[in-house]
């Protein structure tokens, strides 16, 4: 697909269709001009979206590469407005016949939005074998005239194509086109790929070998049918740049592309081609099919003529430049903006340095490449670059000159833009002319970005990039644990120290542990009902316990000490008492032992209570 | 002879430790996110823009590695754009401050940029040498050190003489990776800066579109920020030169790079 520009309308033969193609039949009746192969087409109708809109213009062909008996497409689109009339800057070659076109309408997304497309699609048939132009064609609008660039259709002798289907025993194939001739290392060049194929679903992109090629994106360019033998094929014809990156001969291929064909059916029709379900009962079998490999000569650029500024652009361009603002301040920036258009490898094209522009301070230009076609074979390369010029005495912007290879006319070319003339100011505080050329000269000159260390190519350990950890209340939180540690052992370390230090202290806690655990150990044996074990503790625990107060061994807690010992404690009497009546419950309990689990278990709160409320007792030494 | 249980204690939480280590280690490793990798492949095509959009989309993940900030510099510079090159840098750095890589890089946008901060102090590179959350972690590691020796003491599991020498030990590196600390702290945290991302960005007396411009910062200069207010920064030159300057034409940065 080709984009157009805007152009003169030129005086030539013509390509028709419809009510204007009927009208010139008359004229050619009339005026017997039977050497127009091709005549006027008038379209009246305007669209009412031209009103809002600019119209553009596309012309393609659905294959640039055909064999004798086939057919190709040429569909003129267009967006916003009908043409008035189309015109083509000569004739169509003799060897191409074009029937009547077909128009018609579709809807196509376009940047998000839905365009409403108008198609004049031709079928070109080729009387014979060859390459053969189809001319530039110019399609008149109310406002402007669009024209399309010229196509070259390739017709190629069948008897490969032949030999390919195997005459049309072989349910489909791949086949590999490249231009006849031979190219130039640089030259941007397509091959197409052509898919033959009769039922087939499931198609991937198709991928090609192309060693000492780089290669760009593919993309399926159209779809037709062809007959060959007695089959009637699909075909589907995908298209990828190929630029070559070194000279010699080169081989491209062989191409590969995965579809799933379609095996016999399952059905008792299954082998007749007027069966409705042969696709639903088929058996799909996954294929890939490979083309032959194709060869190519690769012939390196001409030394001789080569000019100096040549940076390895090839193929046919144009360029453009200016730059604003113009009127500026010394120190100033200004942005120059250089475009590179046309068919090429544009990838490639770089601007020469600029040797004679000592006075600016340049920035590394930014670089934006606009495909203006599909296949990104034609387009605009916009480098767009800050310069400030550094004096007041600068007056002009030197002249731009970029110099590419045409590989058709096979010289070097060299584009010139002339010099832009600038008025500098002095700005009020800059230096003297004089300090800033020798800061210029004294100053290191930027380092090559070639220096730079080359980009990572692994992803390393993924980081959250979040606040630091000094500034995270959690982190900060977690720095009193050591402190609030050390101060817990610190108060431990006193404690233990303490009780260490005073024994009546140790004997009371060490007492009540023990009583916790004998009073546990009574419920245990109170619920087992094991009598004398149970007085045998209970009266352990009241041993323990007035041992503790009393200051004296458990060994030693008898009735007479209690008697002896406990009133000179300050203990009340009726406390006294209290023990007495538990110790002589525990002597009774050894000569009548048989006693219930539930007079065991009641009995438990008595001992508890005594040894409680005597825990409760300041001592002697402490009142 | 029969270990105390706390002794046996802390030697399987040690082991325990460098046992899992290395799994720690591992999980932080993430496998290439498929935008890193087409970012790589667009920047090796010459496709920076491109590049640049797909490495975005990692950085604004809030998840992303060193590789990330460090390549998408590289794509800055390469489209001649030395602020946002070593805005991004920086940002490398602060994730990974001893990669010799990003620190060429920086040395080189800088350059490139004519930026006067291309001459650090060599003292504010040793500051610069381990990143302030590495820092951090040392100077809490040998708190913590310092703590669990005086605990140890007070439990006394461990003899009185290696407690002493092993909290004299710790508080000793603590202090000196504390002042470290300190300075980096000082000077990642409570130094801001502004990058100048545009060609020419103007500084003006004021902050108003009206205000008189008397200096111009170029692109990638590294400004010292001193006071915001609204849509203007103020900022302070490496001649010590305090002006306002837009917010759109810097991108700012924490601490020193």
């Amino acid at each position: 697909m080709i984009a157009a520009n805007p152009v003169q309308r030129l005086n030539s033969p013509i390509l028709q269709s419809g009510k204007a193609n009927k009208r010139l039949a008359c004229d050619r009746q009339s005026a017997k001009l039977p050497e127009i192969v091709c005549a006027l087409l008038l379209f009246g109708l305007l669209n009412c979206g031209g009103a809002f809109a600019a119209p553009t213009f596309s012309a393609s062909l659905d294959r640039n590469t055909i064999y004798f008996g086939e057919h190709a497409q040429l569909s003129l689109s267009f967006t916003a407005e009908r043409p008035q009339t189309l015109q083509m800057d000569r004739p169509m070659p003799d060897n191409i016949t074009s029937s009547q076109p077909q128009t018609f309408q579709r809807r196509e997304d376009i940047n998000g939005q839905s365009t409403l497309m108008f198609v004049y699609s031709y079928v070109l048939q080729p009387k014979a074998t060859g390459q053969f132009t189809i001319p530039a064609i110019t399609a008149r609008f109310a406002a402007t005239n669009l024209t399309s660039a010229p196509m070259t259709l390739r017709v190629l002798d069948s008897q490969k194509l032949l030999q390919a289907a195997d005459n049309g025993g072989r349910q489909a194939f791949l086949n590999l086109v490249l231009p006849d001739q031979s190219v130039f290392v640089g030259e941007v060049f397509p091959v197409e790929i052509q898919l033959y194929v009769q039922h087939a679903q499931n198609l991937r992109m198709p991928q090609l070998e192309a060693e000492g090629f780089t290669l760009g994106k593919p993309i399926q360019q159209g779809q037709s049918t062809s007959q060959i033998g007695n089959s009637i094929y699909n075909v589907v014809t995908f298209r990828i740049a190929a630029t070559p990156a070194k000279a010699g001969h080169l081989t491209l291929g062989p191409a590969e592309c995965s579809l799933d064909l379609r095996g016999p059916s399952r059905t008792p029709a299954g082998r007749s081609v007027f069966d409705p379900f042969a696709d639903i009962f088929a058996e799909w079998q996954p294929v890939t099919l490979r083309s032959d490999p194709v060869g190519i000569e690769v012939v390196p650029l001409p030394a001789e003529r080569q000019p100096a500024d040549f940076t390895g652009a090839v193929g046919r361009f144009a360029m453009s430049v200016e730059a604003s603002p113009t009127n500026v301040t010394a120190g100033d920036p200004i942005t120059l903006r250089i475009e590179i258009s046309g068919r090429g490898g544009l990838e490639a094209a770089a601007l020469p340095e600029h040797k004679d522009w000592q006075n600016f301070k340049i920035y590394p230009a930014k670089t934006e490449v606009e495909a203006q076609d599909p296949l990104g074979v034609s387009g605009v390369k916009k480098f767009e670059q800050v310069i400030v010029p550094e004096l007041p005495t600068v007056t002009a912007i030197p002249e731009v000159h970029f110099s590419y290879f045409d590989p058709e006319t096979k010289t070097y070319e060299t584009l010139r833009r002339p010099a832009i003339p600038l008025q500098v100011r002095p700005a009020a505080n800059l230096p003297q002319p004089k300090l800033l050329v020798e800061n210029a000269r004294v100053a290191e000159p930027p380092p090559p970005q070639d220096e730079l260390v080359h980009i990572k190519a692994l992803f390393g350990t993924a980081q959250q990039v979040r606040p630091a950890l000094l500034q995270q209340a959690w982190f900060l939180t977690l720095q009193t644990v050591p402190f609030l540690a050390w101060v817990s052992a610190l108060i431990w370390r006193r404690r233990i120290d303490r009780i260490e230090n005073d024994p009546r202290l140790k004997r009371r806690l060490r007492a009540r542990r023990e009583v916790e655990r004998l009073l546990s150990k009574l419920q245990e044996l109170a619920q087992q009902n094991r009598t004398e074990e149970f007085f045998a503790i209970a009266f352990r625990l009241l041993q323990e316990q007035l041992g503790e107060r009393v200051d004296l061994p458990p060994s030693a807690i008898t009735e007479a000490v209690l008697e002896e010992k406990l009133p000179a404690t300050g203990v009340p009497m009726e406390f006294i008492a209290k023990f007495q009546a538990l110790f002589e419950l525990c002597n009774q309990a050894r000569y009548a032992p048989e006693r219930s689990a539930q007079e065991l278990l009641s009995l438990i709160p008595q001992f508890d209570g005594a040894v409680r409320q005597l825990q409760q007792l300041p001592l002697p030494v402490e009142r | 002879m029969r270990q105390a249980p706390s002794h046996v204690m802390i030697r399987m939480l040690v082991v325990c430790l460098f046992i899992s280590a290395p799994a720690f280690v591992h999980a932080g490793q993430a496998e290439a996110p498929a935008a890193f990798e087409e970012g790589n492949k667009l920047y090796e095509q010459g496709k920076y823009r491109d590049a640049i959009a797909a490495y975005q989309q990692l950085a604004q993940q809030a998840k992303a590695s060193a590789a990330v900030f460090f390549n998408l510099g590289n794509a800055y510079l390469k489209l001649g754009q030395p602020g946002r090159a070593i805005v991004e840098y920086r940002r490398a750095e602060w994730l990974a401050p001893r990669d010799p890589d990003i620190r060429a890089n920086l040395q080189a946008a800088r350059q490139i940029a004519n930026s006067s901060a291309k001459g650090r102090a060599p003292w504010m590179r040793l500051v610069n040498l381990i990143g302030l959350n590495a820092l951090t972690l040392l100077v809490a590691g040998a708190a913590w050190s310092f703590f669990g020796f005086l605990i140890c003491s007070r439990l006394r599991v461990v003899r009185a003489h290696i407690a002493r020498t092993g909290a004299i030990a710790s508080a000793a590196f603590a202090l000196l990776f504390g002042c470290w600390l300190a300075a980096s702290a000082y000077w990642k945290l409570g130094v801001i800066e502004a990058v100048v991302v545009v060609p020419k960005a103007n500084l003006r007396y004021g902050p108003l579109a009206e205000s008189e411009t008397f200096s111009s910062a170029p692109d990638g200069a590294e400004l010292v920020v001193v006071g915001r207010k609204g849509n203007w920064v103020q900022v302070r030159d490496a001649a010590s030169r305090v002006g306002w300057i837009e917010r759109t034409n810097v991108v700012i940065v924490s601490g020193k790079g």
